[in-house]
């Protein structure tokens, strides 16, 4: 009996120590973890994948996006109809934005976590396979353009150059010298990697040394001031080394709205012109990535342009489309052009160019309305009225839009390929944004040229611009000295009208002030401190490292 | 022999209506006796023992054969010496042997031994004595055997035999005391007569009481640490799903915060104060011995449809909580070591009490209305103020077609009361079966129960069908035991947003009708402002367009109740067996295997049918499952004399939580494109696999994972000397997987001592009972924080680039980790005592200092990092300092049965806290509701009104800080600026900013009080229960959103006195659509901080117990039946719909007015009935 007591009183101090330590390992079933990470190429390729992911959702150019805020709202390009509905861009357009603002927390914290994702790659990718490098060289110009962004954004900026540690936690702001040259040596680096050259005709997305170049010739051209010619010899070298690679070219006009389109139903769609660009897809969280269609529309497309911009789009007979004015079919908002813009557009329409009725919703159109069947749900589209052109403009100039005439834009027409995903039966459409693009970099170069006293090769990259937009074969001879320079200028702001551009040549050109900017009815009194961001209040919270912009304290 | 006892008892006892009770009793003697016959068969000893006590003696006995001794140790004594050697002998033969030459007397009963101290020796030496007979009893009328009668103050005294009696030789007028453990101390003075019958009253608050202590029970008289004890029976009239429900207010510094009054909803409880800011500050739950897995974290699911979070503990059916008992100090919860800081709340379920076998039924049946509704604009009233706001806000409102003379801006031909019309008479019915019964051997407590609840928002409600079995078997001569608890647990709802009804239901316009009316083309389908049609085909062209811009675009509340479908399954089974076995006496082995297994099942569907149309449908359909597994050992030695109390406990235990889930989920992208429903793979309107082509791809389809494991050592040693000076120590170190590789292990001692100071000999005041003071002190920990938090996961998605389809994988560190992530402490030290005075009231009341540091907490980084905090890491710690009294007592007792009795149970407490350390970056936590690194805890912060701006020149001061202020606009109190280096000054910048935010006061009550007060007089029962906060601020911030007159919301209807040139009201601003609110709208204001003190009378109970002469009619055992109101009254200034405001920790988030499920009245009717 006792013997019993005593087996089973082992027996349950054998189960006292039946634990190890191992039972308290915790690996997750099926994710990866940082020590782990990074290891390999097929890591060093997904992380390097990763870095794009800088234009999804709130960080994209254009779509909702704050690039488009800051670069477009904040120019002179645009102006507000009546009862434009809106706040969130009003706030842009008249100049109201503070530190608390959610738009500049946003591109501060997004450009940020690219950064840290670059600085993963920077830290721990050792460049000894071609894969390596590879990532590492787009790790470099992808940092590189972040804090482009930042600098000419913010003015001066915390730099963070490696993966954070508790060590890093609360930086101090480095002085806007030391931020631009951080962008100079970070594509610099990316070259010296030896970052992969483009492809002919194609574009993927990827940094590549074109668009790398292309990149440096822009941070050279936004670092210079008017009287300085400090950075027209980059501005020329980066150009130039665009230009021999050899592969770009301006999109003949009648194309040149493929700039905006990649996939058309499932077919890819070559492009000569576009050095680099952001991929936009639209469609339900749960479509995922998937961008094949089986069955695309043509029919009416739904479109998202700048920010809060969301409009509908409905095709004519003609097969193009337009904006409906106000007294169109649903309250829906609208931007239009400035009055100082629309000048311009016009001024060129009577020389033969063709990009004013391209762009503009303006000469003349036909407006539409819309019947509403309630018993089907669904709209029928009739031609209600059509508009006279110079009636058109001239109204809108004599009543300055007080009975909602304006002049409307139109430039992003291309949703052609609005479909049914064939994996998911959702509906997605895709496009793309170019970032930089060859016209781009030929006025640049002109710009460039005249700056460094070569006025005939300057007059001959402009050349290309105004052959393609339709100007007589000797338009730009005309031009000369300062005439030259303005005209340049001029073709610059309506070439790249409405792409972003415009925000940072108002600045470089010191013409960031009134009268250009800040005369919107309910404008904040002009004040210098516009044309930089305010760091946000967030990060002065936190971090007591960091000290507001000398222009906002 | 049995026969003639039986007979004995029919003949005397005056108690007749007690008969069967006493017959089931006797029965169970029989049992009893029966058994022993097979038990003398081994009643052979062999002992060899040479000049040892006697009590020695009878241990060997106790050990070698089944017989126990039964005797009190002060009045037998055990401390001679004897020497005894017998070879094979009957005990019935050995016995006299031991006790011979003894004043020691004997009788054999069973298995029994009962000692007692021979009456003739103390004869010799008392004079004037005379004998007497007594009979004890129970309340209830049951013999109470092996009571102790003793003469007051002195060793002389006796034990009550197996029938309940006594008879001792005392000398005239000396007082006799009787004690019995469970049971109140009676004394009685010795008049003329020689027959006494005493019946002794049961005493649940006795010192005597056993109390759940974790991994085992101990005596209150012998505990040193703090822990509250609430038995389920104080519960039983209060209609409620949960336990949680009933809990508030009743035991001193424990905290429940309803979030909502849906069904099924978890409450927030704090013991104590929270702990921590960022990780979870809920106690840890153990039910049965099974520490339960938190699972209260609201289901999200990939829609991002979330239900509200799950009460642990409405999964267990209230009706069968025999006691709850929360561990409060570190010394008593460091026995659950790392997931004792925020306390410890343990769950006894019902089991078999020897002597009685039950059936019960308890049926209560409720209705529950809305305590209290806003009084909202009517259709004219909102109609006029959509002109204002939008007229105000510039809009030519007479271009888009309105007529400025009447000011109406929509048609008024509906008048719609959106409250009423999703509000409904909620009821509840609940009934509840439970049986159980105990032999000597065995013992079973089973039930089950089925509830079915009808919430006050329509469509929203809850039914759960409950089973519990708890069984335990002895063998081997009681050395062996066996048992096993389960509860099972089926809850079926229908989930929806309940927040999201009642918002919808006080912003939508009242100028739609619920449904479209006759005649119309959508007759019959409920109207909703979402899409233009509506308008057209409901009020014409004249005002289509425009009124469908002028209006607020809000849900119609009818979508989540009567378009979304969302029902909800939940299955729990918790199961808990175990082995113990007893090798020699005293020392126990037990090793116990357990587990908890949880599915959940939910599904969601919008269809975008019909001429009221979502933007697009989504369906969603998931499963989770989960299970936690326990395996514990203990072996546990105890050991007791007269004088000595110790026990001793070793124990291991290893718990492993895991989950699964899958789900898949999909939704249309444009209205009308109804997928969902024209798909063949969805079968009544769900989804199906039939095999054929299947659309939906991996990006639809999801899983879940999760899991963690805990591992822990502990041992606990008690010890008492003569119940006076006491001490427990514990120690537990804990794994567990959550932490770094390097820092998986904590250790958790605590220690507590106690002193009886009433016993000691100097201790002479005269109207103090009993005394005892306590002192503890513990380290315990808290790791209830998510999983994989150390290291860095990483997330791939697939991505896109220009030009491929799929240009790959993108991988990136989620979050940035601290692999060296550790255990959160807290150190608490308590002080405290424990009194007894008059005879009447027992007074607890302690004090207590903790400090928590190394706080879980995932801290704000600058956006410069990366990211915008730290998932988690240790920094920080918080410091508080509580004060809790607990008075019981009775302020009139009854002198008989039936006389008046008024009993009370009355707690208060107070709590200051203050975080004394955060990261150097941060000032503080919280937004609305901040606590500051060495400020009070729980401050709400926000803008100072001065008023409203009333003139032009106002506006145009140059001290004025909001210059695009319109008339009619809240002027702001511009008290301050940030400097160059970011410090705060007291300069006013002419600006409002951030930096103008001021302390507007805090969401701590300085008292908090609960008051319970049970009335009985004959057979009624009246119990009131009173709860009461006194102090505390709240953020109302239901008013400040429905006081906004600028967004097409309707709002309050006392808005009609809004600002107006020509009626300047100070406190609600003017209709403005394009006010522009340089504080961002959504910070407090102090014109909406309200004082929120007040008194509720929180339950009403009135009951009435049958008398025995009906129940021995009915032969029934017991019969009752109550009415209960919950939520009586409620006496404060407070202008919300009610006081007690939802929310989270006081840290951050207690103490915000946000409207959720408007407080319900339950007025409710049961029965119980004991067959």
């Amino acid at each position: 009996m006792k013997k019993i007591y005593f087996y089973l009183s082992t027996l349950v101090l054998v189960l006292f120590v039946g634990c190890n330590d191992s039972f308290l390992d915790e690996v997750h079933p099926t994710k990866k973890t940082s020590a782990e990470f990074l290891t390999t190429d097929k890591d060093a390729q997904e992380a390097a994948t990763n870095l794009y992911s800088y234009f999804t959702s709130s960080i994209n150019r254009y779509g909702n996006g704050f690039l488009a805020t800051f670069d477009i709202l904040r120019g002179d390009e645009l102006t507000l109809p009546i009862n434009f509905g809106s706040n969130a861009l009003i706030q842009w357009l008249t100049l109201n934005y503070n530190p608390e603002t959610t738009e500049v927390q946003t591109v501060w914290a997004k450009t940020y976590k690219t950064i840290f994702n670059a600085n993963s790659i920077i830290d721990n990718v050792t460049g000894n396979t071609a894969v390596g490098k590879q990532a590492l060289a787009e790790a470099y110009a992808m940092r590189g353009y972040c804090y482009f962004n930042l600098t000419r954004l913010f003015g001066e900026v915390p730099l963070m150059l490696h993966q954070t540690t508790p060590d890093t936690y609360y930086p101090v702001k480095a002085s806007e010298e030391e931020c631009w040259a951080q962008v100079f040596s970070d594509y610099e680096k990316a070259l010296q990697l030896g970052i992969k050259p483009p492809v002919k005709n194609y574009v993927d997305g990827r940094l590549n040394s074109g668009s790398v170049n292309a990149l440096m010739a822009r941070a050279y051209l936004l670092r210079t001031r008017p009287g300085s010619d400090n950075y027209w010899d980059k501005v020329k070298e980066y150009t130039d080394a665009v230009e021999k690679l050899g592969i770009y070219e301006l999109e003949p006009f009648s194309d040149s709205l493929s700039i905006y389109v990649y996939t058309k139903g499932d077919k890819w769609v070559y492009n000569k012109e576009v050095i680099w660009a952001e991929g936009q897809h639209y469609g339900p969280i749960l479509g995922g990535a998937t961008f094949r269609y089986d069955d695309y529309s043509d029919i009416g497309t739904e479109a998202t342009m700048p920010n809060g911009l969301t409009t509908y789009t409905i095709k004519n007979e003609v097969g193009t489309i337009f904006l409906p004015g106000n007294g169109g079919f649903s309250g829906i908002t609208r931007y239009a052009v400035s009055n100082s813009f629309a000048d311009e557009m016009i001024k060129y329409d009577a020389l033969g160019d063709k990009r004013t009725r391209q762009n503009l919703y303006y000469p003349t159109y036909n407006s539409y309305k819309s019947i509403f069947n309630s018993k089907t749900l669904s709209f029928t589209i009739a031609i209600d009225k059509t508009f006279n052109a110079a009636d058109q403009y001239a109204k809108a100039k004599e009543t300055d839009g007080a009975q909602g005439e304006y002049i409307h834009i139109q430039k992003y027409k291309i949703r052609e390929f609005y479909g049914k995903n064939i994996y998911d039966g959702g509906w997605h459409y895709s496009l793309m944004m170019p970032i930089i693009r060859y016209a781009d970099v030929l006025l640049m170069r002109a710009e460039a040229e005249y700056h460094l006293g070569n006025q005939s090769a300057a007059k001959n990259y402009l050349k290309k611009i105004t052959d393609r937009a339709g100007f007589a074969a000797n338009y730009v001879d005309g031009f000369s000295d300062q005439a030259l320079l303005d005209e340049i200028l001029n073709q610059r702001r309506v070439e790249l009208f409405f792409e972003g551009t415009r925000f940072s040549d108002l600045i470089r050109l010191d013409m960031f002030k009134p009268p250009y900017v800040g005369s919107y009815k309910g404008s904040q009194p002009w004040n210098n401190k516009f044309s930089v961001l305010p760091i946000p209040q967030r990060e002065l919270d936190i971090n007591q490292n960091l000290i507001q912009n000398e222009l906002w304290r | 022999m049995n026969l003639s006892l039986n007979k004995e008892s029919r003949q005397k006892s005056p108690y007749n209506g007690l008969r069967k009770i006493l017959y089931v009793f006797v029965l169970c003697m029989l049992v009893q006796l029966n058994n022993s016959t097979i038990y003398a068969q081994k009643s052979i000893v062999t002992l060899n023992m040479n000049n040892v006590t006697i009590e020695k003696v009878i241990n060997e006995i106790e050990s070698k054969t089944d017989f126990r001794f039964l005797y009190n140790n002060q009045i037998v004594d055990v401390s001679k010496k004897i020497t005894i050697v017998v070879s094979n002998k009957d005990i019935k033969q050995v016995l006299p042997e031991i006790f011979k030459n003894t004043d020691i007397v004997y009788t054999i009963k069973g298995i029994q031994i009962v000692l007692s101290k021979s009456q003739k020796n103390e004869n010799a030496t008392l004079a004037n004595s005379k004998k007497i007979n007594g009979l004890v009893t129970d309340n209830k009328g049951e013999p109470i055997i092996g009571a102790s009668v003793f003469l007051k103050a002195s060793n002389t005294g006796t034990i009550t035999n197996i029938d309940g009696k006594f008879s001792l030789e005392v000398p005239d007028q000396s007082q006799i005391t009787i004690s019995y453990i469970g049971f109140k101390q009676t004394v009685f003075k010795v008049g003329k007569d020689t027959n006494y019958k005493i019946s002794l009253e049961e005493d649940s608050k006795a010192l005597d009481e056993v109390v759940v202590v974790g991994y085992g029970t101990q005596r209150k008289g012998e505990m040193s640490v703090s822990v509250s004890q609430l038995k389920g029976s104080e519960l039983t009239s209060i209609s409620k799903i949960s336990a949680m429900d009933a809990l508030g207010g009743r035991i001193a510094g424990v905290d429940v915060v309803s979030s909502s009054g849906a069904p099924g909803v978890a409450s927030s409880i704090r013991i104590r104060g929270a702990n921590s800011i960022t990780s979870n500050a809920s106690p840890l739950y153990v039910i049965d011995g099974f520490p339960v897995a938190s699972n209260g974290s609201s289901e999200t699911s990939r829609l991002g449809v979330s239900g509200d979070a799950t009460d642990i503990m409405s999964m267990i059916n209230p009706d069968d909580i025999a006691s709850f008992e929360i561990l409060k100090d570190a010394a008593a919860t460091s026995i659950y070591g790392s997931r004792g800081s925020n306390g410890v709340i343990l769950i006894t379920t019902k089991s078999g009490r020897k002597g009685k076998s039950d059936i019960s039924l308890s049926i209560n049946r409720g209705i529950q209305v809305v305590a209290k509704q806003y009084n909202l604009m009517n259709s004219t009233q909102f109609s006029n103020l959509l002109y204002d706001e939008y007229e105000k806000g510039g809009i030519n409102m007479s271009s888009l077609g309105f007529d400025p003379s009447n000011r109406l801006a929509i048609p008024t031909t509906y008048n719609t009361n959106w409250q009423d019309e999703i509000l409904q008479t909620g009821d509840v019915q609940d009934y509840n079966l439970s049986f159980s019964g105990a032999s000597d051997n065995a013992n079973f407590s089973g039930s089950v129960g089925y509830l079915d609840s009808k919430g006050i928002i329509i469509t929203n409600s809850y039914k759960r069908y409950s089973a519990r079995l708890n069984t335990e078997a002895k063998g081997w001569n009681g050395r062996l035991r066996v048992g096993l608890n389960t509860n099972l647990s089926y809850v079926d709802e229908k989930d929806i947003s309940t927040s999201g009804v009642y918002q919808a239901a006080l912003t939508m316009a009242p100028n739609y009708p619920v449904y479209y009316p006759e005649n119309t083309e959508y007759a019959g389908y409920y109207t909703t402002p979402d899409t233009k049609p509506i308008y057209t085909s409901l009020w014409g062209n004249g005002y289509g367009v425009s009124s469908a811009k002028a209006l607020l675009k809000t849900q119609t509340p009818f979508y989540q109740t009567n378009v979304a479908q969302t029902p909800t399954n939940r299955t729990r089974a918790i199961a808990n067996s175990f082995l113990s076995l007893e090798p020699i006496k005293g020392l126990i082995f037990k090793t116990s295997f357990g587990a908890d297994l949880n599915f959940v099942k939910m599904k969601y569907l919008i269809q975008s049918v019909g001429p009221y149309r979502p933007t697009g449908g989504s369906l969603e359909h998931k499963q989770d499952q989960d299970i936690t597994w326990l395996t514990e050992n203990t072996v546990t030695y105890s050991f007791s004399n007269s004088n000595h109390v110790f026990s001793a406990l070793l124990g291991q235990s290893a718990q492993k939580y895991y989950k699964e889930g899958l789900g898949f989920a999909a939704e249309e992208s444009s209205p009308g494109n109804n997928f969902i429903g024209n798909d063949p793979f969805f079968v009544d309107g769900w989804y199906f696999n039939n095999g054929v082509n299947d659309h939906l791809t991996d990006t639809h389809k999801y899983a879940t994972v999760d899991g963690w494991t805990v591992a822990s050592y502990f041992t606990r040693l008690n010890y008492a000397y003569q119940n006076k000076y006491m001490v427990t120590a514990t120690v537990r170190r804990d794994g567990s997987s959550k932490f770094g590789k390097d820092s998986k292990w904590g250790n958790f001692p605590g220690i507590a001592g106690a002193w009886v100071i009433s016993k000691e000999k100097f201790f002479n005041t005269k109207f103090v009972d009993y005394l005892k003071l306590r002192a503890s002190w513990g380290v315990v920990g808290n790791g209830n924080i998510g999983n994989y938090l150390s290291q860095s996961l990483l997330t791939s998605t697939p991505s896109v680039l220009i030009g491929e389809v799929v240009a790959g994988t993108a991988t990136s560190l989620a979050s940035l980790t601290d692999p060296t992530l550790r255990w959160e402490s807290t150190e608490m030290v308590n002080l405290a005592f424990d009194g007894s005075i008059y005879n009447r009231f027992n007074i607890t009341s302690e004090v207590y200092w903790k400090n928590t540091s190394d706080l879980l907490y995932g801290f704000d980084l600058p956006l410069s990092t990366g990211f915008s905090n730290i998932a988690t890491t240790n920094i920080g710690s918080i410091k508080y300092f509580g004060v809790e009294l607990t008075v019981n007592g009775d302020i009139i007792r009854a002198k008989h049965k039936n006389d008046f009795s008024w009993n009370v149970a009355f707690n208060a407490d107070h709590l200051k806290g203050k975080i004394t350390d955060l990261p150097s970056s941060t000032k503080y936590v919280g937004s609305n509701i901040r606590s500051y690194v060495n400020g009070d805890i729980g401050q709400i912060y926000g803008y100072q009104v001065d008023g409203i701006y009333n003139t032009q020149a106002e506006i145009a001061d140059p001290a004025n800080p909001n210059k695009s202020a319109s008339l009619g606009d809240y002027k702001y109190h511009d008290f301050g600026r940030t400097d160059k280096n970011g410090q705060f000054v007291m300069v006013p910048d002419t600006l409002i900013t951030g930096a103008d935010r001021v302390n507007l006061g805090s969401v701590n009550p300085i008292i908090s009080l609960g008051f319970n007060n049970t009335f009985n007089y004959k057979n009624f029962d009246l119990n009131l229960f009173f709860r009461s906060s006194i102090g505390n601020k709240i953020y109302n911030s239901a008013k400040s959103s429905l006081l906004n007159t600028s967004n097409g919301a309707n709002v309050l209807a006392e808005a009609i006195n809004r600002w107006t040139p020509q009626n300047q009201n100070q406190n609600i601003q003017a209709a403005n659509s394009n006010r522009v609110d340089p504080t961002g709208g959504s910070s407090p204001l102090s014109i909406f901080v309200e004082d929120g003190s007040y008194l509720r009378l929180a339950n009403l109970s009135f009951g009435y117990t049958f008398p025995e002469n009906i129940l021995k009619r009915l032969e029934l055992k017991s019969l009752r039946i109550y009415s209960s109101i919950n939520n009586v009254f409620v006496l404060t200034g407070y202008s919300g719909l009610d006081p007690e405001v939802g929310g989270g920790d006081v840290l951050v988030s207690r103490g915000i007015d946000n409207n959720t499920y408007p407080k319900t009245r339950t007025l409710s009717f049961g029965l119980q009935v004991t067959f």
